[in-house]
């Protein structure tokens, strides 16, 4: 499902040029939820916004979902984000102005749809996180542990194949954590998404199939 | 995504009020500015109703008379005057006027017509005010010595008195009777075209002549002599020309004004405050224009991560770039919507005795547009600082 060829990142400024990534390889089978672990600053994230298509490796090639990312044009790029892929970040995201069903409606802007078809999606995927009952409640109104499974039903909304969590459990105590660990494992048995988790926390980490670790921008288990 | 923005813009109507709220008021000005411009230009290409160019205008000071209007004496002696002006040979027409074109003074009447009470300008001149001001007869005929037998006392319309008071009906042998002085009644005995005696920046007016006969038969006064001279008459005739005249009425003073001065005084009369309020109004768009893209520029900035999720979730940068530009017009449309309702209730205000209905129309139209067009151009840079953003700085953007 995800596959990295010797994938290097390289930082430059005028000044500096800071190796974050060197020589991953990295290959990662459908359905498999792998964490993936390391010091502050090692290049997890880095590696995650790579495999996300947010970013470009430097060398290296880059495979999902049996296609090649070469030469991809930001149209293309934005459709396989929409389509295949599903972020989860540590600080949610959600955009304070908008309900939580509307927060979770956004991947699918981005798609041909109605907008009855969108709001009965974007239900559904908050009715899969148990937050059926706080669809008109706008995030600031929500506890942290909430926030956080909105932004998960925001990445499910689209069904997508690859589900990206950057330190989903950052921000949440260990209760908070669990729960949000039980929902990504309920995604990953159920549904066969693919996740890939970015996590501090040992513990969480050894709930997944696989822990890569990274250190000083290289792969070492 | 049109009802998804609707919901963004409603739900930061706070933040975005500050945005709306400086729209508005450049609505505001861009209207008055335009509808002011729009009205000009088109007063501008009007025609005057009369030629001003080798005309000159003899002011006689009777400030000092006590009602110079019944004293039958100073009636002789400004004949006498006007007489003595048409002698000349290089004098191709005079006659006799107590307002003249371009004048600052205005008398101002009015009368009852139809159950409607309708301005009207006034002017008391003498038989040969169509060949000096040149005039065009549309209907009827100016004044001659015929009237000297008039019942009542002759008047001269212009169309658009001889439309407001009687519509599309034929005016000649009607009677005008003032609301205030009802034995002063008129008799219309022609039509001449519009006539603008403010000059070119006049809106047009209901103009009335009124005859002043040779023998005062009706009272009358005429404070000016109006000359057409020859074209290219040197300046020293107008020595020679006042030399005579003073001659004739010793006990007057006189003051001589080429008509075209007089033009060119009134026109920077007017233009002046224009010319001021249109620079305070172009200074006040430029620090909107400048308010408003910084102001749009920091909400981006603002919401940078928000941008920077959404190109997560599948958003190209066009895409980003048009969802601001659409966040910008929805609210660039409020503000109208606010301003169109405000600007509607001004001719209740009585806007249509500053501009006509027609240039109010073209200055709002034209400051809808003008509006849209600067809130795209303010918001074309942030937006496009938007679709720029590389989705991973964004996401991570403190």
């Amino acid at each position: 499902m995800i596959k990295l060829n010797n994938v290097e990142k390289v930082y430059r400024t005028d000044r500096v040029e800071t190796l974050a990534l060197q020589n991953i390889n990295l290959d990662i089978a459908p359905g498999e939820f792998v964490s993936m672990m390391g010091p502050s600053g090692c290049g997890k994230s880095t590696l995650l916004n790579l495999i996300g298509l947010l970013d470009a490796p430097t060398a290296g090639e880059l495979e999902l979902d049996r296609q090649k990312v070469r030469g991809w044009r930001d149209g293309d790029l934005a459709r396989f984000r929409n389509e295949k892929l599903g972020f989860v970040f540590q600080s949610f995201h959600l955009v304070p102005d908008l309900k939580v069903v509307d927060n979770v409606e956004i991947p699918l802007l981005y798609r041909k749809g109605s907008t009855a078809a969108r709001r009965k999606a974007a239900r559904e995927a908050l009715d899969r996180v148990g937050l059926s009952s706080r669809v008109t409640h706008f995030p600031t109104q929500l506890s942290g542990g909430q926030q956080q499974r909105v932004a998960i039903a925001r990445a499910i909304v689209g069904k997508p194949r690859i589900l990206l969590a950057d330190e989903p459990t950052g921000n949440l105590d260990s209760a908070m954590g669990e729960e949000i660990m039980d929902i990504l494992h309920d995604l990953n048995k159920k549904d066969g998404t693919t996740i890939v988790m970015v996590t501090h926390d040992e513990r969480f980490a050894r709930r997944t199939d696989r822990i890569v670790r990274l250190f000083d921008g290289r792969q070492v288990a | 995504m049109t009802r998804h923005l609707l919901k963004l813009v409603w739900n930061r109507k706070r933040t975005n009020a500050l945005i709306v709220a400086e729209i508005f008021i450049s609505l505001l000005v861009i209207f008055a500015v335009l509808a002011g411009a729009v009205n000009f230009a088109t007063n501008w290409r009007r025609p005057l109703g009369y030629d001003y160019h080798d005309v000159w205008n003899i002011r006689a000071d009777l400030e000092h008379e006590e009602n110079p209007e019944k004293n039958p004496h100073m009636h002789e002696s400004m004949m006498h005057v006007l007489h003595e002006a048409q002698s000349f040979p290089e004098v191709v027409a005079a006659a006799g006027s107590n307002t003249p074109a371009y004048g600052f003074s205005t008398d101002s009447n009015g009368t009852d017509m139809n159950g409607h009470y309708v301005d009207l300008i006034v002017d008391d001149v003498t038989d040969d005010f169509t060949r000096t001001m040149q005039l065009h007869v549309l209907r009827g005929r100016f004044f001659t010595r015929e009237d000297d037998a008039a019942q009542y006392r002759p008047a001269v319309v212009d169309e658009n008195t001889a439309r407001s008071l009687f519509g599309t009906l034929d005016v000649v042998g009607r009677k005008i009777t003032w609301k205030d002085t009802p034995e002063d009644t008129l008799r219309i005995v022609g039509v001449v075209s519009g006539y603008r005696k403010a000059g070119e920046t006049s809106d047009p007016v209901n103009m009335v002549f009124r005859r002043v006969a040779p023998d005062h038969k009706f009272g009358g006064l005429i404070r000016n002599i109006i000359v057409r001279v020859r074209p290219g008459t040197s300046a020293a005739f107008e020595e020679t020309l006042l030399n005579r005249l003073q001659a004739a009425a010793p006990d007057m003073s006189f003051r001589l004004q080429h008509m075209d001065r007089m033009r060119r005084d009134a026109l920077r009369l007017y233009l002046a405050p224009v010319v001021l309020l249109s620079v305070i109004a172009l200074f006040l768009i430029s620090m909107v224009t400048l308010g408003l893209t910084g102001v749009l520029w920091q909400n981006v900035t603002r919401r940078t991560r928000e941008i920077g999720l959404r190109r997560a979730t599948g958003a190209t940068g066009s895409r980003v770039h048009r969802q601001i530009l659409g966040e910008v017009l929805l609210l660039a449309s409020i503000a109208c919507a606010i301003g169109v309702v405000v600007i509607l209730q001004l001719p209740i205000l009585g806007a249509f005795r500053v501009v006509t209905p027609a240039s109010f129309t073209t200055g709002l139209i034209g400051a809808l547009a003008a509006i849209y067009a600067l809130t795209l151009l303010c918001g074309l840079y942030p937006s496009w600082l938007a679709s720029r953003l590389q989705p991973a700085d964004a996401l991570r953007y403190e």
